[in-house]
């Protein structure tokens, strides 16, 4: 073999070794999605949506996923932003709050073909309806989610106070009170912890008294209108207020972000916290302690809850993905019910699909699981959707904007809802 | 000389500097310039979400110069970016004054150890004083048990998060006008001093007569350096304060970011965008005329 024979070939293998990838990449697709979680945290829905993940790329050999993780509380709105920009994502969790702003943008596209009719019946419910308009599906729901009392039940045994008891709101004052362990800055455990900061924070006792017996003067009108400055409101302050000057909430709370009260719940610090149902799995993992149950909103009748805000991140895909079927294939997949089933069992979510809630009975009567169908119980008698397409973002930070100014400035609770409900009405030009 | 004469001329002339700041010229058109008169332009217009609407000129400035909140919005920053930069400069005068009167090793070892905070990530300072402050938990209340105080929350009123944000910038910036002022010192002659100090001037009189005025010119280009980092912080406000209670801690930075990402007025966070790189620039400007003093 003579040199230049030689020099060829090693030019060939050189040049069949720089194509081989670029080959190789040019027939995978990769799909970009934006979400709170990570793959490869460790809490239990990051471990699940990492698992879910793994297994959508053995199926699909072609497709790759890249998800790239945003803070939760800004992530449907820099999706948004992006959107306009035109370098969205191709698959985006949009908060529940949001999706009405997120659909009349258009940003989000139809992916019905991605689902069977049986399918689409399968994982019927009102937030799924939320995203579904003229029989084009716009996303599906993920992370079900209601907002309720989150009580660790050793605490309760041990003050003598049964979660079934607390049926009204004296009831839950009275629990409060009995659960506070210490007074004023010798405090060893609050009864019942709040978050009432201006960011990230869940929407908690002031929305269950502005929703319930709302029948005629909703607290949001149709396209979002707020509708605050009423009794309904004004016991919703007062109920806040009086927690926290009888030393039964924590006055920090004012200050709090959700996940902070999260980290006291779970240091042992509140008995009883108002939080979000699908948040039950990450604290049973965090305090080693599986009985932490879960106690819809009571209301002044002790026959029936308060109504409260039902959430979840509706999964979609972006008009402008260069993949969109491959996108929409992602998404049906992290729906299918194999997945829904591992997102209950191991992710300790609530149930997307009716059938992966009829096979997982038993499962969902364990003791340690009562607190998932305590939820999805209260979502089905209780729970709240904003009207179809209102824009209802940011009512939460307003709605402790109200709080903070009569707790700390000890404003009129009418007065401070009334300027709450304007600056909400004034930034969404209602 | 006509115009393109001139120009060609010029071009001839400064060819080479041309050249060598083009890229950031470049740079600067793309990521600054760029942005600021297209979202001045996009201000002029009527969001609805990312989308351009109807034409609307200046009206949302008038809007948003007039709503309720933005009074307090204005004034929270003025007392945050006032009271860090006068406590910052103070300080730093201070421990600048003290390093340069030790030894080498000495005065090395202390420089090192006030540079940290500003080396430190600004995302993990502010988390670090958000624990600290945290009332039950934090080691604020732990120090003044220590010292045999009763406990304290300071986020539970304004006064307190504001004192607890200044404190926060203050111990991130300190090193930096530390470092500045001490360049600063360091290039005073000695033989000021000695002259001084023959002809019977005191410590005060020579600090007074010698070391503040040829210090005026570092003092100024770090208060308005230092200004205009604190002007346009956003992290240390969202984390330590959270811009609480009751928006007395939610600087004009914050009130963008929380515009724009948590209520998504993207309208609204525009026009104070605009509005406070319009101060920005009148800072700017400040700030090189400082420079420029300084070098006459």
């Amino acid at each position: 073999m003579n040199t230049n024979t030689t020099l060829r070939g090693l030019m060939a293998a050189v040049a069949l070794c720089a194509l081989t990838p670029l080959a190789l990449h040019a027939q995978q697709t990769t799909i970009r999605m934006w979400t709170f979680l990570n793959p490869e945290g460790s809490t239990v829905r990051e471990k699940v949506l990492g698992k879910v993940i793994a297994d959508f790329e053995a199926s699909h050999p072609g497709i790759r996923v890249r998800t790239e993780q945003q803070v939760w509380d800004q992530m449907t709105q820099k999706f948004m932003a992006a959107s306009g920009a035109g370098n969205a994502p191709d698959v985006i969790w949009v908060n529940s709050d949001l999706l009405g702003t997120v659909m009349q943008t258009g940003a989000l596209a139809d992916i019905s073909a991605a689902f069977t009719p049986e399918d689409l019946a399968d994982l019927d419910n009102p937030l799924v309806q939320a995203a579904t308009e003229g029989g084009k599906v716009y996303g599906v729901g993920q992370s079900y989610m209601i907002f309720g009392l989150i009580a660790r039940k050793r605490f309760l045994d041990e003050a003598g106070v049964d979660p079934a008891t607390i049926r009204t709101w004296d009831d839950l004052d009275a629990a409060a009170q009995k659960l506070t362990k210490g007074s004023g800055a010798a405090v060893e455990r609050w009864g019942l912890c709040q978050d009432l900061g201006m960011t990230k924070i869940d929407p908690g006792i002031l929305l269950a008294h502005l929703l319930t017996g709302d029948e005629g003067d909703p607290a949001f009108g149709e396209t979002g209108r707020a509708n605050w400055a009423n009794e309904r409101g004004v016991a919703g302050i007062r109920r806040v207020a009086a927690l926290i000057d009888s030393g039964a909430s924590p006055r920090e709370g004012l200050n709090w972000t959700n996940d902070e009260m999260y980290d006291q719940f779970s240091a042992g610090r509140c008995a009883i916290i108002t939080g979000a149902s699908v948040r039950i799995g990450s604290l049973q993992q965090s305090t080693g302690d599986d009985d932490i149950a879960f106690i819809p909103y009571p209301s002044d009748d002790p026959e029936g809850p308060s109504r409260q805000a039902i959430s979840n991140w509706t999964t979609s895909v972006w008009t402008g993905s260069k993949n969109p079927e491959a996108a929409a294939q992602l998404v049906a997949f992290m729906t299918r019910p194999e997945a829904d089933e591992i997102w209950v069992t191991e992710g300790g979510t609530l149930p997307a699909r009716a059938s992966t809630a009829e096979k997982l009975a038993d499962f969902l009567n364990q003791p340690s699981n009562r607190h998932m169908l305590s939820a999805a119980n209260y979502i089905r008698s209780s729970g709240w959707v904003p009207p179809f397409g209102a824009d209802i973002s940011g009512y939460r930070d307003d709605m402790d904007r109200a709080i903070q100014q009569v707790v700390m400035n000890g404003a009129d609770p009418m007065q401070a809802l009334k300027e709450a409900e304007q600056a909400y009405n004034t930034r969404h030009g209602y | 000389m006509t115009i393109r004469a001139y120009l060609t001329g010029g071009l001839r002339r400064n060819g080479h500097g041309l050249l060598y700041v083009a890229p950031t010229v470049l740079l600067l058109v793309l990521l600054l310039y760029g942005p600021a008169v297209s979202g001045f332009y996009q201000s002029l217009f009527r969001l609805g979400g990312a989308e351009a609407g109807a034409f609307v000129g200046l009206d949302v400035y008038r809007t948003v110069m007039t709503e309720p909140g933005f009074g307090q919005v204005v004034t929270s920053t003025a007392l945050f970016v006032l009271g860090s930069v006068i406590c910052t400069v103070a300080l730093g005068f201070a421990i600048a004054l003290y390093i340069n009167g030790l030894d080498e090793v000495s005065a090395r070892i202390l420089q090192i150890w006030v540079i940290i905070p500003w080396a430190i990530s600004s995302v993990v300072g502010a988390l670090l004083f958000r624990w600290f402050y945290m009332s039950d938990l934090g080691l604020f209340r732990e120090m003044l048990r220590w010292i045999g105080l009763p406990a304290v929350d300071p986020m539970s009123s304004g006064t307190g998060a504001m004192i607890a944000l200044i404190l926060s910038a203050v111990w991130k910036k300190l090193g930096f006008a530390v470092i500045l002022l001490l360049s600063g010192l360091k290039a005073i002659p000695q033989d000021y001093y000695e002259a001084a100090r023959i002809d019977g001037a005191g410590a005060l009189q020579r600090f007074r007569e010698i070391t503040v005025p040829l210090l005026m010119g570092p003092l100024l280009i770090s208060s308005v350096v230092l200004g205009i980092a604190d002007l346009n912080t956003v992290e240390l406000p969202l984390i330590v304060t959270g811009g609480g209670p009751l928006d007395s801690t939610t600087t004009v930075a914050l009130s963008i970011y929380q515009k724009a990402f948590s209520q998504y007025d993207l309208q609204r966070a525009i026009t104070l965008a605009i509005i406070t790189f319009v101060v920005n620039i009148i800072l700017v400007t400040l700030y090189v005329r400082s420079v420029r003093g300084q070098h006459k």
